[in-house]
């Protein structure tokens, strides 16, 4: 039915960190190849569900006397065949870079900010992920007056996530209201890496 | 090239037996002691403390491990300090130290040992401490420590016991180690890795000396059971309940991703099992539970001082260089649990 690859890393008998490091290789060589790891202790089960889920994969898990099969599926991007998934999730980023939206007039690019986050509640088509960078990373944090939208995007599976240096130049680390905290390593990743749209 | 972390399964504290193996292991134990004796195992100190006079008393310690790093001079650097760390956290001076061998053959005769042992006698030089001797076997897995003795003046010891209401904790070094050797072993994360292999390579030295002259309730150094572990150690030996504030804790850089990655050892999932007096805030994302529990190799001194000094403190310490000194929670009377942690 499927043309889709599937590969099997069997790892049983090797410790942490060797399946996850395994697995990596195979999942880098083949991003759009269903992976199932198999394993023979809960450690390496655990940390190969890690594994996948930051890397976007849908996780499943089964066993089988001592061994664990833990199958990795790409997220699919095409519409669901059958209609009852609640939100379409595109595979896009966004890079947030400041705290008003646009060139030009900053007063002007603070409303359309306010504007821009009511719509994006509203929005079909969801980014999977939002950075924020420099001052941007002051609307999540408490007193930011689009933290309400921005937990609301959170809630609806957006991953909300700030940069920990710029929150530390702000003094800001111990006030952030949604979302996590992350760093260069990933931000870059994601800049290289990802269908990346820059506000 | 050699890859020494080729060798081993698991490396550095995190080839630790867990805490809650051997604590069923011990209770079968009889014990052996005297009244000389001012601190052994029972007490989940750090290290052994045995008065010889109303002014002296010895401070005993040993510690070794599987390679963490693939450098054999770091190895021998790594496993160096962290001996030595234990009699620091008991507030002694160390006098002398002896190599703890385990090697196969075909890597000594590489001149791998050579540089472990060179690289462990450049960090027992800078303690001030003497090397006195060691004893060696063949091993297929390397193994490599120290066994340490320092004195101390048996009125200044610095216990897990004695934390007070009000204090705040201090912690002398990042957390994440366990979780950066495991991205070592992967060739992953350069910048966090390096950083973790830079501070496991530093003693406690410097930082004990600098908090000396400030009142120290309590201290112990956060290895292998986890900063979560070593909290509940203090917190139960003081009864009192600390407060780990999540966000002030220093990590290295990429621990976070490094961890939600997969890249936890073995041996803090059996932390996280043994250690169960502990609230976490619901709140904060599962992540921080690997690195709540993340087992440390040659870790920070956690201090308890009274609120009045830490800002101080952490100042002192950053002025000579102890770059991770940071205060990380507070001493709150008991509420039913060691430790709880919040955002």
């Amino acid at each position: 039915m499927s043309n889709t690859n599937e590969l099997t890393v069997d790892v049983r008998g090797s410790l942490c960190p060797k399946p996850v490091i395994e697995t990596k290789k195979v999942s880098d060589a083949n991003p759009d190849a269903i992976i199932t790891t198999i394993v023979d202790n809960e450690v390496s089960r655990d940390n190969i569900e890690k594994f996948g889920k930051s890397r976007g994969y849908d996780v499943a898990i089964g066993q089988d006397g001592i061994d664990f099969f833990i199958k990795l599926t790409p997220n699919v991007e095409t519409a669901p065949e059958t209609g009852c998934k609640p939100m379409n999730y595109s595979d896009r980023i966004i890079l947030m870079t400041k705290d008003y939206l646009g060139e030009g007039s900053e007063e002007l690019g603070r409303n359309l900010m306010k504007t821009f986050w009511v719509c994006m509640v509203e929005a079909d088509v969801k980014p999977s992920t939002i950075y924020f960078i420099n001052s941007s990373v002051k609307m999540v944090t408490n007193d930011s007056v689009h933290l309400d939208n921005i937990k609301k995007l959170a809630d609806l599976g957006v991953e909300i996530a700030a940069c920990g240096i710029c929150l530390d130049y702000y003094g800001l680390k111990d006030q952030v209201g949604v979302g996590s905290i992350t760093n260069m390593y990933a931000i870059t990743d994601a800049i290289v890496g990802e269908n990346l749209v820059k506000l | 090239m050699v890859r020494l972390t080729d060798y081993v399964t698991s490396g550095g504290c995190a080839c630790k037996i867990g805490p809650h193996i051997l604590e069923r292991v011990l209770k079968s134990v009889t014990s052996v002691t005297n009244e000389r004796v001012l601190a052994d195992m029972t007490g989940a100190d750090d290290a052994g403390v045995y008065k010889i006079s109303d002014t002296l008393a010895l401070v005993q310690t040993l510690d070794f491990f599987t390679p963490v790093v693939n450098d054999p001079v770091l190895f021998g650097k790594i496993a160096a300090a962290n001996a030595l760390s234990d009699v620091y956290a008991m507030g002694g001076t160390p006098l002398t130290a002896m190599n703890i061998v385990g090697f196969p053959i075909s890597l000594v005769e590489q001149g791998v040992l050579t540089d472990v042992l060179n690289g462990a006698a450049s960090i027992v030089a800078e303690s001030g401490a003497a090397i006195v001797g060691g004893h060696s076997i063949e091993n297929k897995e390397p193994i490599f420590g120290m066994s340490v003795t320092g004195q101390v003046d048996p009125n200044h010891i610095w216990k897990n016991k004695g934390a007070q209401v009000g204090d705040v904790l201090v912690l002398t070094k990042r957390i994440g180690t366990g979780i950066m050797n495991n991205a070592l072993k992967a060739d992953l994360f350069p910048t966090g890795t390096a950083q973790a292999v830079a501070s496991m390579s530093t003693l406690n030295r410097v930082a004990a000396e600098v908090a000396h002259n400030f009142t120290i309730h309590a201290c112990t150094d956060v290895t292998g059971f986890s900063l979560m572990g070593h909290s509940v150690e203090m917190a139960s030996a003081s009864n009192v309940t600390i407060h780990i504030k999540t966000y002030d804790i220093p990590l290295f850089d990429d621990v976070i991703e490094a961890a939600q990655m997969g890249l936890v050892p073995a041996a803090s999932y059996g932390n996280r099992k043994a250690i169960t007096d502990v609230q976490v805030d619901a709140n904060l994302d599962g992540v921080w539970t690997d690195i709540f529990f993340d087992p440390q190799t040659s870790g920070g001194l956690l201090f308890s001082v009274p609120a009045t000094e830490g800002a101080d403190l952490v100042k002192a310490l950053l002025d000579v260089g102890v770059e991770g000194a940071t205060i990380v929670g507070a001493v709150e009377s008991f509420s039913g649990l060691a430790v709880r942690v919040t955002k």
